[in-house]
């Protein structure tokens, strides 16, 4: 035997063990006495004492467990691998939604409307909490929140409860130094609207879950919200992230920003003067627009009463509407613009023709009078136009006939919508021709039995004002892309309404309102031309359903013989003062007063045309 | 019996059955002090009991201690260094990841504290506020929209003083804010720094007015001056603006006659509403605060 024998594995060492040259089945051979040691007992006995038999059965014995494990294996690996490795993953996999930042509501000058800030919310864990009193006591003043409300929220054994919802990084950071046990953030994002009531109607406001639910806000939701991103990871039992295994995150995209075509500044000119007017005539409400109106841009678009979007909760429905879109009124004599322009368009009359008008004129069995008692009258379109005569009107509509007149109103944009996609925006209406009763022709020539919002009433003055083209209003100017780019909205939809031609003549008619003998001299502005109508028309009342009140409006343009802006004022309701003229006109006058400044429009320096008024 | 003898023995004891094939042929090689020592051993163990006593045990056990010593360091150097490279490692990470939340605490700090200002500001530069402040500097809205024509002189619009109260006394400068405006030193000798017994506010006005004129008719570079002049919103404008009143009477009088008779006339009751007219022409742009006229071309 050779000497390499010795390092073997122990089991060849042993000297107790027979070794494999030897006889099969005999008892362990006696060696020298002392040469070994004492056998245990079983062992001569035992069977398995067979090398041989013992491997065999080992061999056996182990095969069998293997295979048991191997079958196991196959099953937790094979058969159901993908579903245990997936309900394994599912277990640890934890994924969370990160919320996309809002995007950004700017005025036309990039001036920010509505923002987008981090915020937080101030949550607790009550059973850490150990002394609520105390703790409600430190956070009252920072919070502003009394400390026996705060001492209950505090109160109790709930894991997980919110304290405060919405705080600045400040204010958290200031809770957050006082080393409180027990009290935590989330991270969350409020809406600051920075301007505050400042064009509240348009940019609208957003719920709890800070989803737009009003004006803009509601109307660009998707864009404005962008797509949220996610975070996938994998957690161990304690919750904690396993930092080497998988996990992803998909990055939120911010929101596209809108920048609307509102100017801050004109708008809050509007809004204070209506206002004002409206509180002083204790009108139910009031509107204002300002449009531009070769480019349909809507500069202002002022509805009061209004309310205020950082706290949206105290505010009523009807307030937090837009009124000048949601509101529909019968337009009254300011439609007149669309009936003599009919008329002038058509060839059938100048604003020089001279038209005989009654006292009162019968028609459809109706009689028909006019604001202001008169005798028999020769009145030129003109003085049709400055008088607001609604008997001359009827007479010079009557030169088209119905059908005309319906389809230059359809033209003009009565009874359609005006392209804004305004949420709660009312089309106004108009009933078509072929159910017009007798009465509906005289009506509708002067403005009653038809309604329009004020944004399609100031529209009709801007057609008039560029030379006759209509151009869809507009409320966003641009869209701001997160990576910056700029994306403009397709280009608003122009018809041609009346010619040039009668839109300059029509203007001429409207100074003659605005002039001396006119219904509206309030309405002038020094050192400019200005052309407009008053209207007073009487107002459909949904609780009595009937007419009750007026709709005090009054619509202008300037400068008359170079138009740049168009205002349109009405007033719902008032009860101290009822013309157009004289509630509307002032505020008209303020406003365009303004925003000729701000949008650096000078006066032309042209003399008024002086038309004659009277046959 | 010793130790050998029983390696002996046992020896013997396995190579009596098995014979040849247990031996190693290798043997030979091994590192036996006799080169015959091997055919000794060999005979011996077919038999030949007399060879046993020249078998020897202990050389060949040497090198393969040996090299398991070697093996253990080897793999316990190789464990050491394992387990020193991932405690690096995971040091290293926790570090970076320190590193990482210090830069990410400091970078949501400067990104709270950006958007609070920018909330603020905001805030402060809404349309309200601005107007709050511009009436609290005793401005008015202007009535009329009204244009000068920097080319020619021509007043566009129908000027016509603005009303309202006005809500405070001017702030005339005071020898501290001198530091401030440049303009002031040259005549601060012989200007009232402050509001004193014979302060007459129409004099201030009329000067203003004259030197509104002044800049009015001395064209671009006129402007120019007035351009380098303090914020129109600052009272301090009046005052600059008086100062102005002295080049104003050097000045050329061309051409001032016509314009200055209408200014006065427009401005001998607001001062703030020209002053800022002055001022205007070189740093306002349109709508900063909704209460001034604004010249074109």
């Amino acid at each position: 035997m050779s000497v390499r024998a010795t390092p073997r594995p122990r089991g060849a060492y042993g000297r107790t063990q027979a070794p494999t040259g030897r006889p099969q089945g005999r008892p362990r051979p006696q060696r020298g006495p002392g040469y070994g040691r004492p056998k245990p007992p079983r062992r001569s006995t035992f069977r398995l004492a067979d090398p041989r038999r013992r491997g065999a059965v080992l061999l056996i014995a182990t095969g069998l467990v293997l295979s048991v494990f191997g079958a196991r294996l196959v099953e937790l690996q094979a058969v159901r691998g993908e579903t245990l490795a997936s309900e394994a993953l599912d277990q640890r996999l934890r994924t969370q939604e990160i919320p996309a930042m809002r995007g950004a509501i700017l005025d036309s000058a990039g001036e920010p409307l509505a923002l987008t800030m981090e915020a937080r919310n101030l949550t607790a864990d009550q059973t850490l909490v150990t002394d609520p009193a105390a703790v409600a006591d430190q956070l009252g003043p920072i919070l502003g929140v009394a400390p026996d409300v705060l001492a209950a929220r505090l109160t109790g054994d709930r894991r997980f409860i919110y304290v405060a919802k919405g705080l600045t990084p400040e204010t958290w950071d200031r809770i957050a130094a006082l080393r409180l046990p027990g009290l935590f953030s989330e991270q969350t994002s409020r809406r600051v609207y920075p301007a505050g009531d400042l064009a509240a109607n348009v940019v609208g406001f957003v719920g709890a879950d800070g989803k737009g639910l009003g004006g803009m806000e509601c109307a660009d939701e998707t864009l404005l919200a962008g797509p949220p991103g996610t975070q996938t990871y994998e957690r161990g039992p304690g919750g904690r992230v396993i930092p080497t295994a998988n996990s992803s995150v998909t990055d939120a995209q911010p929101g596209t920003s809108i920048r609307l075509t509102i100017d801050r500044d004109i708008q809050f000119v509007a809004q204070q003067a209506i206002a004002s007017t409206v509180r002083k005539a204790r009108a139910d409400s009031g509107s204002v627009v300002v449009m531009d109106p070769h480019t349909g841009q809507i500069l202002a678009l002022a509805s009061v009463p209004t309310f205020n979007p950082n706290k949206v909760a105290s505010a009523t429905d009807g307030n937090r509407g837009n009124r000048a879109l949601t509101d529909v009124f019968e337009p009254g004599s300011t439609s007149k613009v669309m009936t003599l322009s009919a008329v002038i368009n058509e060839g059938k009359a100048t604003p020089y023709s001279v038209i005989h008008v009654p006292s009162v004129l019968n028609r459809g069995g109706d009689t028909f009078h006019d604001d202001h008692p008169h005798g028999g009258l020769d009145l030129t379109l003109a003085g049709i136009m400055a008088k607001s005569s609604n008997i001359g009107t009827i007479l010079a509509s009557e030169r088209i006939g119905g059908k005309k007149l319906y389809k230059y109103a359809k033209k003009f944009g009565i009874g359609e919508p005006t392209g804004l996609n305004f949420p709660g925006e009312a089309n106004g209406y108009i009933p078509p021709h072929d159910k017009w009763s007798p009465t509906s022709m005289p009506t509708i020539a002067f403005g009653q039995g038809l309604s329009v919002n004020a944004v399609q009433a100031a529209s009709v003055f801007a057609t008039i004002a560029n030379d006759g083209v209509r151009v869809e209003p507009s409320l966003v100017s641009e869209y701001v892309l997160p990576d910056g780019t700029t994306q403009v909205p397709p280009a608003p939809k122009t018809t041609r309404v009346v010619s040039a031609a009668t839109a300059k003549q029509v203007r001429a008619m409207l100074e003659m309102v605005v002039g001396p003998g006119g219904t509206a001299p309030m309405a002038a502005i020094p050192g400019y031309r200005v052309g407009g109508k008053t209207g007073t028309a009487q107002r459909y009342s949904e609780s009595c359903g009937c007419y009750s009140g007026v709709v005090a409006s009054f619509i202008g343009i300037a400068p008359a013989d170079n138009p740049q802006l168009v205002v349109a004022v009405s007033v719902n309701n008032p009860r101290a003062g009822r013309y157009g003229g004289q509630l509307g006109g002032p505020v008209f006058q303020r406003v365009m007063t303004y925003a000729l400044q701000a949008r650096e429009v000078p006066p032309t320096g042209a003399k008024s045309p002086n038309l004659p008024l009277g046959g | 019996m010793t130790s050998t003898a029983r390696k002996h023995d046992d020896l013997l004891g396995v190579t009596d059955g098995t014979a040849a094939p247990a031996l190693d042929p290798d043997a030979a090689d091994l590192p036996i002090g006799n080169p015959d020592g091997t055919e000794y051993a060999t005979r011996g163990a077919r038999g030949h009991k007399s060879a046993r006593p020249h078998l020897r045990m202990v050389a060949p056990l040497r090198p393969e201690r040996a090299s398991r010593g070697v093996f253990a360091l080897l793999v316990t150097g190789l464990l050491g260094i394992g387990m020193v490279l991932i405690l690096v490692i995971n040091t290293s990470l926790a570090q970076g990841a320190f590193t990482v939340s210090e830069l990410q605490g400091q970078q949501a700090e400067l990104a709270q504290r950006e958007q609070a200002l920018g909330e603020q500001l905001a805030a402060a530069a809404a349309p309200d506020r601005l107007e709050a402040q511009a009436r609290a500097l005793g401005m008015v809205p202007s009535e009329n929209p009204v244009f000068l024509n920097v080319a020619n002189g021509r007043v566009l619009g129908r000027p016509k003083p603005a009303v309202g109260p006005r809500s405070v006394t001017p702030r005339l400068l005071t020898p501290a804010d001198a530091t401030v405006t440049e303009a002031v030193d040259n005549g601060a000798a012989d200007l009232p720094v402050s509001p004193g017994a014979d302060y007459d506010p129409a004099a201030v006005d009329a000067a203003a007015a004259q030197a509104a004129a002044a800049a009015a008719t001395a064209g671009d570079s006129g402007l120019d001056a007035s351009a380098s002049q303090p914020v129109p919103l600052d009272p301090s404008a009046a005052q600059a603006a008086t100062t102005d009143t002295k080049a104003a009477k050097a000045a050329d009088n061309t051409g001032k006659a016509k314009v200055a008779g209408k200014k006065k006339k427009v401005t001998e009751n607001s001062l703030w509403q020209d002053a800022t007219v002055i001022d205007m022409t070189g740093q306002l742009s349109s709508g900063d605060a909704g209460l001034v006229a604004v010249p074109v071309e």
